[in-house]
C-alpha cells in the first residue's frame, strides 16, 4: 500500500475545455478517498489520470516518492475496477481474475491460491470455469472485483462500480466493499456519484463540481460543516431547503424575516451575522429537511419553539419509515422529513419547528458558509 | 364413412388450395435457383460427366472413359508437382495475405492525422484486378529495368528463374488479397470492447501481451472466416498466374486451376481438365469440412 499526492493537478483538452483544475490532495496509506460530485464534474477524469489512463496536461501526481506523471500504466501498480467492469470475454472467470497476475509472470501455484482465495471471500467460487457472458450483473462485478484482490497493489482505483447494479444489491455489495477495505487495509480511491456511497463508505470525501475540489472532508464534517451551498446541496436526501431571507435587528435580538415569516438566531449566528456586518442584507437560509419537526420535543426545541416554518403541503410521500411533506415558499421549494406519526396531510399548510441550532446560512453572492469551521483537513492542503 | 357430393367438391376444391398455397414458397426461389441452375448446377454436374470421357477437339464427350481420367491423373507426375506447387502456393498466400491484413488493421486501429489516407492504401488492392496488378509486379520485376533489382542492388530474374517464380507469384497474390482482409480485421478489431485494453494497462500487460490476450482471441471468429474465405480464393488464383508466368519456367508456378486451364484450352483434353477441377472441388471442400470441425474448438464467441 501506499500514499498519493496530486499537486496542482489540471486536464484540459485541445478543443479548451477544463475538465480538472488546480486539484491538489493528499491520500494517505489505507484511506478510502471517496471522489463526488455529479455527472461531468472530472471525476472519473482524475482517476483515469492518476490510473495513467489519461495524461496529466500539468502537474504533478507522486505515488509514495515517486513523480509518476509520465509513468506508462502497466509501471504504476494500481489496480482498476472499471464502470462497466471491462472482463475480459473471450477468457473464464478464473482466467480473468488471474491475468493481472500472469502477465506479471508469478507462479502458478501462487496464482491458483490467490484467486481461490479471493474466489472465496467474494462467494464466486462456483463461477470459475463460467464466461463472463453467462453471469449476472452482480456477479461480474464481484468477478471485477475479484480481479483486483489477487494483486497487492499500491492502491486500488474503483470508477463508479457499483452504478450498473440494481438498489438491493448496490446495498450488499457497499456493504461487502466496506468490509474488503478493513480487511485489507488498502488505499481506495473510489468515484462515485452517489452520494449514499461517498457517505458510508468513505473514510474521507472530495466533493468536485466543474474540475474543481469544493470541500475535502470527512463524511460527518460534509454533512454538519459544509463550505459552501452545492456542498451543502449536493449531500443530503432531500436536499437542503435554500429560503432568501432578510437579516433585521429588533430589540438587540436579530432575525431572519422570509415570506411573512420570521426565525430567531441563537447566540452564534447572531454574532456572526452582525460581526460580519450582515444587518439588513439578504442571506441564504438553509434548512435540512430532517430539521424540521412537527412537534417541539428535540434537544433545544422548546426554548426555541417560537421558531416556526409555515407552508401549504403539495406533495405527502409516505416512505414507510418516514413521511416527506414537498411543498412551494416563495421561490423556493420546501421538503420536510418527518416522523411517520405525522398527521399533515396534502393541500393543509404545515407548520413545522426549526431546529434553528442546525440551520446553515450562506452569503448570496458568494455562496460561502457563514457558519464554516475550518477543519484540520482545510490547514493540511493550504500546507501543501 | 359416408361422405356426400357437395362435402366432396369442397374438399377437392381446399386440396387444390392448400396446393397452391404450398408451392407459393418455391416460386419466389424460382429466380435464383434459375440463376444457380445456369451457371452452377449445370456446369457442376456437366463437369462431373465429362470427367468420365475422353472429348473431342470441341469438347463433346465422345468415348466412355470411366475413372481412367482420374487414374491417369493419379499417375501423372505433372499432376503431383501441380499438386505440391498449389499447396505452396495456398500457404505463402494465405499466410501473407492474413499477415499483412492484420498489420495494417492494428496499425489503423487509432486515431492518428492522414489515417484516412493509410486506410484507403491498404484497402486499395482489393479495387485491383488481378492481371493489371501482375503487369505492374511484372514491369517491378523486370530483370533490367525493374525497381525491385534497382532497389535491392540484385542481378535476379524473378520470373524465370525456378526458385523464386512461386514466391513472386503468391506475394503478389497475398498483397491483392490483403485489401478484404484489411477491410475485415478492421470491423473487427473495432468491435472490440475499448476499456478491455484499457483495463489490461492497469493490469501491467504489455502491448504484446494485450495483442496476444486480448486482440487475437477477439479477432478469432473474424479471423476463421477469413481464413476459410482466403483459402478458397488461393486455390482459385488464375489471372496472375497467366499473366506473369504462364505455369512456368518448367512447371514450377502451374497451380492446378492453370493447368485446368491448359489442359483444356491448349492441349483439349476436356475430359482430363474436368477430372482435375473435380479433384480440386473434393479438396477445398474438404478442406473448409474440417475447418468448420477444428472451429467448434479454437473459435471463440
Amino acid at each position: 500500500m501506499a500514499s498519493l499526492a496530486l499537486r496542482n493537478v489540471c486536464k484540459s483538452y485541445p478543443n479548451g475545455f477544463h475538465a480538472v483544475k488546480d486539484f491538489s490532495l493528499d491520500i494517505q496509506d489505507g484511506e478510502f478517498i471517496i471522489f463526488v460530485g455529479p455527472s461531468g464534474c472530472g471525476k472519473s477524469t482524475t482517476l483515469r489520470m492518476i490510473a495513467g489512463l489519461e495524461d496529466i496536461t500539468s502537474g504533478e501526481l507522486w505515488i509514495d516518492d515517486q513523480l509518476v506523471n509520465f509513468l506508462e500504466p502497466k509501471n504504476r501498480d494500481l489496480s482498476m475496477v472499471f464502470q462497466n467492469y471491462a472482463l475480459y470475454p473471450h477468457m473464464s472467470v478464473y482466467d480473468n481474475m488471474a491475468f493481472s497476475l500472469k502477465v506479471r509472470r508469478m507462479d502458478k501455484k501462487e496464482i491458483d491460491r490467490r484467486v481461490r482465495e479471493a474466489a472465496r471471500i467474494l462467494e464466486i467460487e462456483h463461477l470459475l470455469d463460467r464466461k463472463p457472458a453467462a453471469l449476472s450483473g452482480g456477479q461480474k462485478q464481484r468477478v471485477a472485483i475479484g480481479s483486483v484482490i489477487v494483486r497487492e497493489p499500491k492502491a486500488y482505483l474503483m470508477d463508479e462500480p457499483l452504478s450498473n447494479l440494481d438498489a438491493k444489491l448496490r446495498t450488499q455489495m457497499r456493504v461487502e466493499l466496506s468490509k474488503i477495505h478493513s480487511r485489507l487495509k488498502a488505499t481506495i480511491i473510489y468515484v462515485t456519484h452517489d452520494q449514499v456511497e461517498a457517505m458510508t463508505l468513505g473514510t474521507r470525501i472530495v466533493v468536485m463540481q466543474s474540475g474543481v475540489i469544493q470541500q475535502v472532508a470527512a463524511p460527518v464534517d460534509l454533512y454538519q460543516n459544509p463550505i459552501n451551498k452545492f456542498v451543502a446541496g449536493f449531500i443530503g436526501s432531500p436536499a437542503m431547503n435554500f429560503i432568501e431571507a432578510k437579516v433585521e435587528k429588533q430589540e438587540g435580538e436579530i432575525f431572519l424575516s422570509f415570506e411573512g415569516q420570521q426565525v430567531k438566531m441563537n447566540a452564534n449566528c447572531s454574532r456572526k451575522l452582525s460581526d460580519n456586518g450582515y444587518i439588513n442584507r439578504t442571506v441564504l437560509l438553509g434548512i435540512r429537511p430532517e430539521d424540521l419537526h412537527d412537534s417541539p420535543d428535540f434537544e433545544g426545541g422548546s426554548q426555541m419553539s417560537g421558531n416556526r416554518l409555515s407552508f401549504p403541503v403539495q406533495v405527502r410521500e409516505m416512505l414507510g419509515a418516514e413521511i416527506l411533506l414537498h411543498g412551494q415558499l416563495g421561490k423556493a421549494d420546501i421538503s420536510a422529513k418527518l416522523k411517520p406519526g405525522c398527521r399533515i396531510q396534502e393541500g393543509e399548510r404545515a407548520e413545522l419547528y426549526i431546529d434553528v441550532n442546525r440551520i446553515k446560512l450562506f452569503d448570496m453572492q458568494t455562496e460561502a458558509n457563514l457558519l464554516y469551521v475550518r477543519s484540520q483537513y482545510d490547514a493540511k492542503s493550504k500546507i501543501s | 364413412m359416408m361422405q356426400s357430393p357437395k362435402s366432396h367438391k369442397t374438399q377437392e376444391k381446399g386440396l387444390l388450395s392448400s396446393c397452391l398455397k404450398k408451392a407459393g414458397p418455391y416460386a419466389y426461389v424460382v429466380p435464383a435457383m434459375t440463376i444457380f441452375a445456369v451457371f452452377l448446377f449445370y456446369p457442376f454436374f456437366k463437369t462431373i460427366y465429362l470427367s468420365l470421357f475422353k472429348t473431342n477437339k470441341m469438347g463433346e464427350a465422345k468415348l466412355f472413359y470411366g475413372l481412367g481420367n482420374y487414374k491417369d491423373l493419379l499417375t501423372s507426375q505433372s499432376f503431383y508437382n501441380s499438386l505440391a506447387v498449389t499447396f505452396f502456393f495456398v500457404v505463402i498466400v494465405v499466410a501473407g495475405s492474413m499477415f499483412i491484413g492484420l498489420l495494417a488493421a492494428v496499425l489503423c486501429n487509432r486515431a492518428f492525422p492522414g489515417i484516412r489516407i493509410f486506410s484507403t492504401c491498404y484497402a486499395l488492392p482489393m479495387a485491383i484486378a488481378s492481371s493489371s496488378a501482375a503487369m505492374i509486379f511484372k514491369i517491378m520485376l523486370h530483370p533490367s529495368i525493374g525497381i525491385v533489382n534497382k532497389l535491392l542492388g540484385l542481378n535476379i530474374n524473378w520470373i524465370s528463374d525456378p526458385k523464386y517464380a512461386l514466391v513472386c507469384v503468391a506475394l503478389l497474390t497475398a498483397w491483392l488479397n490483403s485489401g478484404i482482409n484489411f477491410l475485415y480485421f478492421s470491423a473487427g478489431l473495432s468491435n472490440i470492447d475499448e476499456s478491455i485494453y484499457e483495463r489490461a494497462s492497469v493490469d501491467g500487460a504489455n502491448g504484446w501481451q494485450k495483442f496476444w490476450s486480448l486482440t487475437l482471441p477477439g479477432l478469432s471468429p473474424i479471423m476463421f472466416y477469413t481464413l476459410v474465405v482466403n483459402i478458397i480464393q488461393a486455390f482459385q488464383a488464375f489471372g496472375q498466374v497467366k499473366v506473369l508466368t504462364q505455369g512456368g519456367p518448367g512447371e514450377s508456378t502451374n497451380l492446378i486451376v492453370y493447368s485446368i486451364y491448359r489442359d483444356a484450352f491448349f492441349n483439349y483434353r476436356f475430359g482430363s481438365a474436368a477430372a482435375q477441377s473435380v479433384l480440386l472441388f473434393a479438396m477445398i471442400m474438404a478442406l473448409t469440412l474440417v475447418m468448420f470441425r477444428i472451429e467448434k474448438k479454437g473459435v471463440s464467441y
